[in-house]
Formats: structure tokens, C-alpha cells, sequence
């Protein structure tokens, strides 16, 4: 059930007032609605990934319990790595598995040895990345004595499974959505309309900004050798606006969505294309992943402690893994790695920290500096997702190697004039918008909030307008994300 | 929460009063008119004909109503459909004009190897679906069999805008600048010649011609045409038009002279040596251009079987 689908606009109302009138009495009858209501939203993918999801939940609650009450440290040692290595072990095994063995034969096969490596045919279960990694937080949290283990299994399931962020973040932490679980959630007018404003940005951003830009980006990059590298280049330009439109959408909607039910989830992302410097790119970009690894590994690697190479060896490790969790591909890896480059003289000459504020607050325009590193930071961003994007690195490299020769001065040539036209045209609009409303947690909520009621509306009528006609075209697509 | 349910009832009635009126908008800027020339079950309602010209997309190309005017004295409709030589659809365009005009005396069928039967239960033509998508929220009694046939959704039909906005004919049912110049001409005659390089000839299309194992379908579906026209006291004939020499050697050119000569439907055969062999005749394979159009109707304004079939 995608979040741009009609499936899903008649589940959330009837999910809501169920929530709101029959399960207002008592806490209990609350999540456990929201627990039912999410087991029903995850099994319309496949019901039968169900099971891998409760079993990972109840296997991360009860060696949570077993940690709490573990008398000696070996036992507490054995039931955490229990559950890191099972956890590990079905991302690893749905997710790498035939990464692995595939680049294993390959090697073997350079030194001579050859065999057929046994390829599994399973589809990779939506969400298992980022549900394994709510479940790990947890774990290693207990561990390492942050917070104690939960003992009401609803509530523990609930914070695993919650629907909004059950199949693409944002990765949640028990510190944060745990205790609000726990706590009776009490309507609250301002926080709903507040939900619904964010649920119609982020509607904007999926169907009307990242489906429109991957009309080019996928014919772009599907027939990479077919076009000059100025073409290539705006094909890159679509894919970075693509990906953001389609991953900071989903974000909203999911926040838009938890608000509706009175729940606070954690900020995914802060107008990322406005930054800097690239350090200050990945503090607005995927938040809730780059605090996860800050948290869970930069920092038990030793963090910024014990000198510029071991920080400098971190940041590479992070961001190596951070690429690879976003799937099993050399195009990941190197992406990780040349964002890990990108921030490395930051790192190196400690500027790393200097654009933690929003850019050109308080004014209109940014100043020339200040725009002059927005677009060298959105350069190297896009350059990076160039290997995000190729199918893997022999292209990339294609792709590289062309827009860096003769043909980047040629004119970038389209087969959909139209097209182009109104996409541009949406896109200034929207870049428009979230500059001027950079402050915010999103646009809309501040975004018209002066108007008199009668404009305000009309607006939003207007991008719902908007968003129905660019919904009913053929190019919708899956949410990017949901393959990680 | 009540005043949240109020309000947000309040916006979404709002919003669909909105949807309402642009959707009454769109239907009262484009009624009566055509938005492309292709639309035109409106425009071809209460144009009473003596005489009416219709089949497919060489109908549409070929067909000059006022060649007929002048040369025959008959006064003459043009209701071909681009991409549409099922003989069910046909026969549904037949049935629309009729249930708006009152039947004319005799009737043009461009008949030609493309012609196949076609499945009005489950329909796989839909080209030019957009073009009717104008028809298929809340349509008129007379339009529900297009718009079954071109399997409409519920959707689509029931709820404003939906089908309008998914076919993408929204502005251009209200700037109404996509118009060709039917409404002048009644057809769809072009001027240009044909661009040998930009549409090759293609001799894979001979695979959609009358076969000898679909003969008998078409023979059938014809004959369902013609007994509509029949019952409507309208005399039909059938004639085939021109289509590019290199296309003329296949059997399916036979199978349509066979097929009226079972079913005793007259038939005209106007493909010509001196139109066919030359390309500037045509604007594709498939259709001629306005001087192709000419030589054709040179032939047919002295053809004696046409003089005979449309005499008063």
C-alpha cells in the first residue's frame, strides 16, 4: 500500500476515526489498534514477510528482557550479540547474501578456482533495513544501560511496526518514540491540521517534483550513451531532485501521517540542497540514518576522539557502510565513499562545524559566498549521485568520462519539450518555496499561515489540483527508498 | 476533534465543489464543439445528410464531403474514425450518428484489407481513447456504447475531472487550440507530401490484413453493418481507396471484393496505378494527400457504378 495510492487514502481515515472514537478510552486500546492497523498495512506487500517482522520483533523484545534481567555480564553479552547476529543475519541474508557470494565467485574465479555460486530468488522484504535498525537501536540502547527494556510487548511491537514508519524510516530511537507510545495520546487540533499540511507537501514532492524529474532522469540514465554530456549532466540535476522530492516526500507524508494520530516522529530531513558545505549537507539529508550511524558506530569507533586520521578513518567507515546499507552494489559503496572524500577536508581543517545555522536567516537572498557553496555543495552531491543512480560502476564511469569531455558545451537535448517546460516550471516553484520557508520543519507550516483563510485554502486546493493531475499519468512510480 | 472534522469536512466539500465547477466549465466551454476535430459525435448531431461517408482513418483522409456535394448533388457527412477499422466500433459511430440525425439515403463505406471484426464485449482498440475521454464522465444515453467500448472506468466516469484530467485534455478542451481543421473541411485532409524517411514503408503491416482464416468474421461483422443500414433504409456501399503499391500485392486486396460480392454490398476498387506508384500522392502509406485526394475523386466522379449507386 504506497502512500500515493487510493488504497492507502481510504485506509487513513478509516484507521483515524477508528483511532480517535472507538480507542479514545484507554491507552491499551489505542496501540493496540495501531498495532493491528500496521501488521494490516505491512501485509499488503506480502502477508507472508509478516512473520519475518514479528519474529524480529519478539526476538529483539525478549533479549531485551533477558539483558534487563541477565545476573553477569556474559550473559547479558551473549543475548545482545543473540540478537545483533540474527538481526544482521536476515539483512544479510535478503539483502547480500547474493552480493557476496556473486563478487566471492568472481574473485575465486580470477585466481583460477570456478564454481557456480547458488543465487538466492527471494524478494528483498520492504522495510527490513530500516525495521532491523529501529530493533538494533533498541538493543544496543539496553546494552549499553541507556534505557531499560520494555516490558508490554504491544507497546515494544508498536514502536518496531508503527505504519507511517514501518517500510522507509525515519529510523526511530525507544528514546524518542518509546516513552510516546507509552504516554495516552491526547487529540490535538493544531498538531493534526499541522499533519495534514505536511501529508500534502509531501504529496507534492513524490507525484508532482519526483515523478515529473524521473520521466528524464530514467530515460536519461536508461540510454546513458545515447546523449552528450550536457545532457547528462541536467539528467543528474533531475535524479538529485528526484530523489529528494521522492525520499523527503515519503518522510512527510510518514510524519504528516504519525502527527494525525498525535505521534511526533523524528526530522528526516531539513532542506538538504540549501547547504554549504557537504558536512553540513548530510546534518539535513536522511537525518535519522546519519544520526543512527553517528550514534551506533562513528562514535564506538572512538568518534572524533584520538586524532584527525582515526576521525578521518571513521568518517570513511560510515559512510562505506552507510552506501552499503543502501543496497548490495559496488554504485552504493563508491557512493558512500566519494561523499567520505567530499568531507574529508572539512574534517581535516575542523570547518566541518561552521555552517550549523540556516543559511542567509533573516534575509531574502543568500550572500554570494554563501550561494557560491550552496551551488559547489549541490554540485558534488549530484555528482555523487551519478553512482547512486548507473546501474553500476562501468557506467558511471561512462557517464563521468562523457560529461567531462566535448560534449558537456553541446546543447542538452530532449525528446519531450513539454514536458521539460512544465517540469522546470514546477521545480522553480517549488525551489521557490522551500527557500523562502527554509525555517520551518516544512513549508506549509509557515507557508499562508498570515493569509486570511479563504487564500489559504485556495491555495492548497490549488496544489491538490496540482497533485490529482500529475497523479493520473502513467509515470507514477514506487518510492525510491522502499527497495532499501 | 470536532472542530478539526468540521473544518476539514468543510475544505474537502469545498474542494469538491471546486472539481464541480471546473469539470461543468470544461463540459459547457466544450460543448458542442471539438477539441481536436476527432471528437465530434456533438458537432455531427442534427447535421442531417444525404449522403454519409464513413469507416476508418482513410475515411477521414480521403473523404471530401464537398467533393460529393458538388459532383453528386448530395449533401454529405464525413464520420470516419482515425484507428478505429473494427467493424464493431464502426458500427457504434454508425449507431450514434443515427440516433441523433435522421438516416440518409446512401452510405460510404471505405472498406480496405485493415478491416477486421472486432470484439464489442472486450474490446483491445483503444486508440484515440483520449479523444473520447471527453464523453466518458456522466455520458449521454447515446454515448454509453463508446464509452463501454472503450472500457471506461468507474472512475472515469463518475468522478469530475478524473477523465479529463488523465487523458490530459483539460486545457485543451478549454483553450480549444488543438483543433484540426475539420470543422472547415469535414475531414481530415492534409496537405503535406510523404516523408519517405521519417515513415518508411513497413511491410510488417500486411500482418493485420484480411486473412483467409478471417474472411468469414469479416464477411459476418459486414454483414451486421449492413443489415443496420438496411433497417434503417439506407443503401450502403463499399469502396476501397488508395494505399501505397507496395502493399497491393497481398490477398487481402481480393478478400475485400469477395467478401461485398457475398454479401451483394457494391464495391469500388479506386486504387489506381497513376495514385498508387507515386509517393507524393500520399502523406504515409496508408493515406492520401490532398492531391492524391483529387486524382481519387477525379475517378470517382466519373466512376458508373458510383453514378448509378447514388442516383436520386
Amino acid at each position: 500500500m504506497l502512500f500515493n495510492s487510493i488504497g492507502f487514502a481510504i485506509f487513513l481515515p478509516i484507521v483515524w476515526a477508528l483511532y480517535w472514537i472507538l480507542n479514545n478510552k484507554k491507552l491499551i486500546y489505542q496501540n493496540s489498534f495501531l498495532l493491528i492497523a500496521s501488521y494490516y498495512f505491512y501485509s499488503c506487500w506480502d502477508w507472508r514477510f509478516l512473520f519475518l517482522l514479528i519474529f524480529s520483533t519478539l526476538l529483539d523484545f525478549y533479549t531485551g528482557l533477558k539483558m534487563e534481567n541477565a545476573q553477569n555480564n556474559r550473559t547479558r553479552k551473549f543475548w545482545f550479540w543473540t540478537s545483533i547476529i540474527v538481526n544482521l543475519g536476515f539483512l544479510g541474508i535478503f539483502k547480500y547474501y547474493n552480493f557476496f557470494i556473486s563478487n566471492f565467485a568472481e574473485a575465486a574465479s580470477n585466481l583460477g578456482i570456478h564454481f557456480h555460486p547458488i543465487v538466492l530468488q527471494v524478494i528483498l522484504p520492504v522495510g527490513i533495513s530500516f525495521y532491523t535498525f529501529h530493533g538494533l537501536s533498541y538493543v544496543i540502547d539496553i546494552y549499553n544501560k541507556k534505557i531499560h527494556a520494555e516490558k508490554n510487548f504491544i507497546d515494544y511491537a508498536l514502536f518496531v511496526s508503527f505504519f507511517p514508519l514501518l517500510v522507509a524510516g525515519p529510523i526511530e530511537r525507544a528514546t524518542h518514540l518509546l516513552p510516546q507510545i507509552k504516554t495516552k495520546r491526547v487529540f490535538d487540533y493544531s498538531k493534526a491540521i499541522d499533519g495534514l499540511r505536511q501529508i500534502l507537501w509531501g504529496l507534492f514532492k513524490k507525484i508532482v517534483i519526483a515523478d515529473k524529474c524521473a520521466v528524464f532522469a530514467n530515460e536519461i540514465f536508461n540510454n546513458s550513451d545515447s546523449y552528450s554530456g550536457s545532457t547528462l549532466v541536467v539528467g543528474a540535476i533531475f535524479f538529485a531532485f528526484q530523489i529528494y522530492g521522492d525520499f523527503s516526500g515519503y518522510s512527510d507524508i510518514a510524519l504528516g501521517t504519525a502527527r494525525l494520530f498525535g505521534i511526533e516522529l523524528l526530522k528526516n530531513f531539513s532542506y538538504p540542497y540549501f547547504s554549504r558545505d557537504i558536512a553540513e549537507f548530510w546534518r539535513r539529508w536522511h537525518i535519522s540514518l546519519s544520526t543512527w550511524f553517528r550514534d551506533y558506530l562513528y562514535i564506538p569507533l572512538g568518534g572524533s576522539r584520538g586524532g584527525t586520521w582515526l576521525k578521518i578513518r571513521n568518517t570513511f567507515i560510515i559512510f562505506v557502510v552507510s552506501g552499503f546499507w543502501h543496497g548490495a552494489n559496488w554504485t552504493f559503496i563508491v557512493w558512500g565513499a566519494l561523499n567520505a572524500i567530499f568531507i574529508m577536508p572539512s574534517i581535516i581543517f575542523k570547518t566541518h562545524r561552521d555552517n550549523i545555522t540556516i543559511v542567509a536567516e533573516g534575509r531574502i537572498l543568500p550572500t554570494l559566498k554563501d550561494f557560491f557553496a550552496i551551488v559547489v555543495t549541490f554540485s558534488l552531491s549530484t555528482f555523487a549521485w551519478i553512482f547512486f543512480r548507473s546501474e553500476n560502476i562501468h557506467q558511471a564511469m561512462q557517464i563521468v568520462m562523457d560529461i567531462f569531455s566535448k560534449s558537456l558545451f553541446k546543447m542538452p537535448h530532449f525528446s519531450k519539450i513539454a514536458l521539460v517546460k512544465s517540469t522546470l516550471f514546477y521545480l522553480f516553484f517549488f525551489v521557490i518555496i522551500e527557500w523562502t520557508q527554509r525555517i520551518h520543519l516544512f513549508p506549509l507550516q509557515g507557508l499562508g499561515m498570515k493569509w486570511p483563510r479563504a487564500l489559504r485554502w485556495a491555495f492548497y486546493i490549488l496544489l491538490i489540483l496540482i497533485i490529482y493531475y500529475n497523479s493520473l499519468s502513467d509515470d507514477n512510480r514506487q518510492f525510491i527508498y522502499f527497495q532499501f | 476533534m470536532k472542530r478539526f472534522c468540521r473544518d476539514v469536512i468543510s475544505f474537502f466539500i469545498t474542494l469538491a465543489l471546486v472539481i464541480c465547477a471546473l469539470q461543468l466549465a470544461f463540459s459547457l466551454r466544450t460543448k458542442g464543439k471539438t477539441i481536436t476535430g476527432h471528437d465530434n459525435l456533438n458537432l455531427t448531431a442534427n447535421k442531417n445528410a444525404d449522403l454519409l461517408l464513413f469507416g476508418s482513418s482513410r475515411c477521414w483522409a480521403h473523404f471530401d464531403p464537398a467533393f460529393f456535394d458538388s459532383a453528386y448533388s448530395l449533401k454529405s457527412i464525413n464520420i470516419g474514425v482515425e484507428g478505429h477499422s473494427d467493424i464493431v466500433f464502426i458500427k457504434l459511430r454508425l449507431k450514434n450518428y443515427l440516433s441523433k440525425n435522421t438516416a440518409p439515403k446512401f452510405a460510404i463505406l471505405s472498406f480496405d484489407p485493415f478491416f477486421y471484426a472486432g470484439d464489442s464485449s472486450d474490446n483491445q482498440n483503444f486508440v484515440k481513447k483520449d479523444i473520447f475521454a471527453r464523453y466518458a464522465f456522466l455520458p449521454d444515453k447515446s454515448e454509453v456504447p463508446i464509452v463501454d467500448y472503450f472500457k471506461f472506468t468507474y472512475l472515469e466516469r463518475y468522478m469530475p475531472l478524473y477523465a479529463v484530467l488523465k487523458y490530459r485534455i483539460f486545457f485543451s478542451g478549454i483553450l480549444l487550440n488543438k483543433r484540426v481543421a475539420y470543422l472547415k473541411t469535414g475531414n481530415g485532409i492534409r496537405g503535406m507530401v510523404w516523408d519517405t524517411l521519417a515513415k518508411p514503408v513497413n511491410l510488417n503491416r500486411r500482418k493485420e490484413f484480411i486473412k483467409s482464416n478471417s474472411v468469414d468474421s469479416v464477411q459476418i461483422a459486414l454483414g451486421g453493418l449492413n443489415q443496420l443500414c438496411r433497417d434503417n433504409g439506407i443503401k450502403l456501399i463499399c469502396v476501397q481507396t488508395p494505399i501505397y503499391k507496395a502493399f497491393q500485392a497481398d490477398s487481402g486486396f481480393q478478400y475485400t471484393r469477395i467478401i461485398c460480392e457475398r454479401l451483394k454490398i457494391p464495391f469500388i476498387d479506386v486504387n489506381d496505378p497513376e495514385i498508387e506508384a507515386d509517393y507524393r500522392n500520399f502523406v504515409d502509406a496508408f493515406h492520401l494527400n490532398r492531391a492524391g485526394v483529387n486524382k481519387m475523386n477525379a475517378i470517382l466522379a466519373g466512376d458508373s457504378t458510383l453514378k448509378s449507386f447514388l442516383k436520386h
